[in-house]
C-alpha cells in the first residue's frame, strides 16, 4: 500500500531510526546541533526519500543489500563529498548491493534517496533499453544527459511535494503507479545513457580500510583503545589511516573515536535511568578513563554537560 | 438490392464507433472543429465508401474478415496519408488482407475511398478480366498504376459518389448499377493489375509484426493505464524500437499516445460519470494523473472544454452512439 509522509527532527538518534526504517543504516559522528527533516514516499515497488539537513555532519552509512538505492544530492551545482569523493553538478550515484561508505557533508545538504527492488528493475531495464541490462556491483558515479537528470530531478521533487501537501493523493494506487513507471523509465534512462567514473584503486583500497574501521570501532567502542592498538587491528599503517581519515572525514582518526564514542554517550546517558544509573560508571563504559577529560570533551560538542543531558 | 446513403458527422466519437462492419479505434489528433462526410454506395457485389475529413486523425481498422479491400486518396493535392507507417502517395493504391488490422493516418484534411469486393467475387472478376484469379494479400500491397489507369478510377468512383449525394434514386436501379459495377471493377483491377507493385521491406513487417503485440496489449487492458516500463516488458520491444513503430504508424511517440490514450479513457469516464456522485480529481487520479492543474490544462486544449464540463454535461443517450448512425467501411 502507498504511503507517505514528512518529519522533522532534532536528535539525531531518531534521524537515524527512521532511516533505519528506509533500510540505510545511518550513524552520524558529528553534529553538535541537530536538525533534519525527512520526507518520504512509499510507492507500490520503490521508496522515495528526501533527507534535509541542517547542519554540517560525518556520518557513516551502511545500504540494505536487498535493495538498490540512488543518491543524488538536490540541488544542482552543490558539491557534496559523497565517500571521499567530490560529487560534481548533474551527477548521480547508482550504489552497489549492501555499500557502505563514510560521507561528510560541508554545510546544511539535501540528498535524494531512491530505493528500487533490483530484479525487478532489472527486468524493466532489459524491456525498455532491449539489451542486456543489468546494475552496478559497485558504487558508480554516472553523468546522465542533462535532460534525464533534470527529468528525474523533477520527477523526485514532484513526489516530495505531494508527501508534504497531499499525501492522500499519492496513497492512491493509480497515482502511485505513473510516478512509479515514470521514476523507473527516467532511472534506466540515466543509467543507459551515462557516462561512468567508478573509484580508482587507492581509493577503493581507502574505503574497505574506512570500513575496517568501522568494524574495528563496532567492537571496540566501548573500551579504552591505544592508537597502536587500533592501527593493529585495522591493518594499516597510521600514516595510511591518517590520510584515510582525512580524505574521508577530514579529521584525524582520534578525533573521530572520540566523537563516536561521545555521540554514543549522549544517546545512552539520556535514555539511561536518573535513579538507578552510576554516571562514572556508565563514562567508563563509553570507553573514557578519566571523568574530567570526558567532560571536557562532552562539553565542547554538545554544549551542555554529561550531567544535564543526564 | 443496390443503395446508397450520405452522412455528415460533427462528433469524432459517433464517426468512429459508428462504423458498422469494422471494428475502428480512432483519435483525432489536432485540435478544432471536426466534420466528416461519409458517402456508402452498395452496387451489386461491389461495395464502396468515399470519405472526406476536416481534422487530422489516427485509426486502426480490423476488417470484418469477409472482403477484400483496396484503398487510396481522392483529393490530387492534399498531403500524402500513411497506411499502416508506409507513405501512400495519390497515385498509389492499397490493397489489404481480410483479417489484418491496419492503421490510417492522416495529417491533415483528407479524403479517402475504398472499394471492396469478396475474396471469391475478386478471384471470378479477375479471372474474367485478366485471365488469372486475384487473391487477398497476407501483408498490405502498394500498387503505382499507369496514370491513365488511376485516374479512370478515380473518376469513375467520384462519379458514382456524386451520384449516390445527388440522385440515389437512380444509383439504386439495379441496371444502373450494374453497368456503373462493371466499369469500376474492370478499372480496380487493371489498376491492380497493370501497376508496379511496390515492395515492402522486412523492417515494414516486423514493425507491423511489434505494432501488432503492441495494440494486443493495450485490447487486453482497456480500462487500464498503461506506461512504458511496463508496455516495453509487454509487448517485449525496446523503447527505441517502439518509437520507431509508433512514430512511423502513429505519428507521435508511444509516451504521447500513451498519454493521449489515459486522456481519452478519462473523457469516456467523465462523460458517461454521474457529477453527483464523483468528482474529475477522482476519475483523473484513477488514471494516475496526479498535477491535476496541468491535467486540466491539457484537457482543455486537447477536448475544447475543462473536464468538469464534460462532468457536469447530462449524460448522452446510448442511441447517440448507436450503429444506426455510423457508417460503414466495405
Amino acid at each position: 500500500m502507498p504511503g507517505s509522509g514528512t518529519r522533522t527532527f532534532l536528535e539525531a538518534d531518531h534521524y537515524e531510526a527512521s532511516l533505519r526504517q528506509a533500510q540505510i543504516e545511518i550513524l552520524i559522528a558529528l553534529s553538535p546541533k541537530f536538525k533534519a527533516r525527512l520526507t518520504w514516499a512509499e510507492l507500490h515497488d520503490l521508496q522515495v526519500l528526501r533527507c534535509e539537513e541542517d547542519f554540517p555532519r560525518v556520518a557513516y552509512v551502511c545500504l540494505a543489500p536487498q535493495l538498490s538505492f540512488v543518491t543524488f544530492p538536490a540541488r544542482s551545482g552543490l558539491l557534496q563529498v559523497w565517500g571521499g569523493t567530490e560529487l560534481r553538478p548533474g551527477e548521480i550515484v547508482f550504489h552497489g548491493r549492501g555499500e557502505r561508505w563514510h560521507q561528510s557533508t560541508p554545510g546544511s545538504s539535501v540528498w535524494n534517496v531512491i530505493a528500487l527492488d533490483p530484479v525487478q528493475f532489472e527486468q524493466y531495464g532489459r524491456a525498455l533499453s532491449g539489451k542486456p541490462f543489468s546494475l552496478p556491483s559497485e558504487r558508480k558515479i554516472l553523468r546522465p544527459s542533462p535532460r534525464d537528470v533534470a527529468r528525474l530531478r523533477r520527477l523526485h521533487a514532484q513526489v516530495c511535494r505531494l508527501a508534504e501537501t497531499k499525501p492522500k493523493l499519492l496513497a492512491h494506487t493509480e497515482v502511485a503507479r505513473a510516478i512509479e513507471q515514470g521514476l523507473i523509465e527516467t532511472l534506466v534512462a540515466c543509467l543507459t545513457g551515462a557516462s561512468m567514473r567508478a573509484d580508482g584503486a587507492t581509493k577503493r583500497r581507502h574505503a574497505r580500510i574506512m570500513i575496517r574501521f568501522e568494524e574495528v570501532l563496532a567492537e571496540h567502542l566501548s573500551e579504552p583503545l591505544h592508537t597502536t592498538e587500533l592501527w593493529e587491528l585495522i591493518g594499516a599503517t597510521q600514516r595510511t589511516l591518517r590520510s584515510c581519515c582525512a580524505e574521508f572525514l577530514g579529521m584525524s582518526p582520534i578525533r573521530y573515536v572520540l566523537l563516536r564514542r561521545l555521540g554514543r554517550a549522549r544517546v545512552e546517558l539520556r535514555d539511561a535511568d536518573p535513579d538507578g544509573a552510576n554516571l562514572l560508571k556508565l563514562v567508563r563504559s563509553f570507553g573514557f578513563a578519566e571523568l574530567g577529560r570526558f567532560e571536557a570533551a562532552y562539553r565542547a560538542a554538545f554544549g551542555e554537560t554529561s550531567l544535564t543531558t543526564f | 438490392m443496390p443503395s446508397s446513403a450520405t452522412r455528415t458527422f460533427t462528433d469524432p466519437d459517433i464517426y468512429f464507433a459508428g462504423i458498422r462492419n469494422l471494428q475502428i479505434d480512432g483519435v483525432i489528433t489536432k485540435r478544432g472543429e471536426f466534420r466528416a462526410e461519409s458517402t456508402r454506395i452498395d452496387l451489386h457485389r461491389l461495395w464502396m465508401h468515399r470519405f472526406d475529413e476536416r481534422l487530422p486523425r489516427i485509426m486502426r481498422i480490423t476488417p470484418s474478415g469477409k472482403r477484400s479491400l483496396i484503398l487510396f486518396a481522392t483529393h490530387p493535392y492534399q498531403p500524402n496519408i500513411q497506411v499502416s507507417g508506409i507513405e501512400t502517395c495519390q497515385d498509389q493504391i492499397a490493397m489489404f488482407g481480410l483479417d489484418r488490422p491496419y492503421y490510417l493516418r492522416s495529417s491533415a484534411a483528407c479524403g479517402w475511398a475504398t472499394m471492396s469486393l469478396t475474396p471469391e467475387d475478386l478471384g471470378t472478376v479477375s479471372e474474367a478480366i485478366i485471365g488469372r484469379p486475384l487473391t487477398p494479400p497476407s501483408f498490405p500491397r502498394w500498387t503505382r498504376p499507369p496514370a491513365p489507369v488511376a485516374s479512370r478510377l478515380l473518376q469513375l468512383h467520384e462519379a458514382a459518389g456524386h451520384l449516390a449525394k445527388t440522385a440515389p434514386d437512380i444509383l439504386a436501379k439495379p441496371e444502373v448499377a450494374r453497368a456503373i459495377e462493371e466499369a469500376l471493377v474492370e478499372a480496380m483491377i487493371l489498376c491492380l493489375t497493370e501497376g508496379h507493385l511496390d515492395d515492402v521491406r522486412t523492417v515494414h513487417r516486423h514493425r507491423a509484426s511489434v505494432m501488432r503485440r503492441l495494440e494486443e496489449v493495450l485490447t487486453s487492458t482497456p480500462d487500464r493505464p498503461l506506461y512504458m516500463p511496463q508496455l516495453c516488458a509487454t509487448v517485449g520491444a525496446s523503447y527505441t524500437t517502439l518509437r520507431d513503430c509508433c512514430q512511423e504508424y502513429l505519428g507521435m511517440s508511444p509516451k504521447r499516445y500513451l498519454w493521449l490514450r489515459r486522456m481519452h479513457l478519462v473523457r469516456r469516464v467523465l462523460r458517461s460519470a454521474d457529477a453527483e456522485k464523483t468528482t474529475v480529481t477522482e476519475i483523473a487520479t484513477d488514471y494516475g494523473f496526479w498535477e491535476l492543474g496541468r491535467f486540466a490544462g491539457a484537457y482543455r486544449s486537447l477536448f475544447g472544454e475543462p473536464p468538469s464540463a464534460a462532468l457536469r454535461r447530462p449524460r448522452r443517450h446510448k442511441s447517440g452512439r448507436n450503429h444506426r448512425a455510423g457508417v460503414e467501411i466495405r
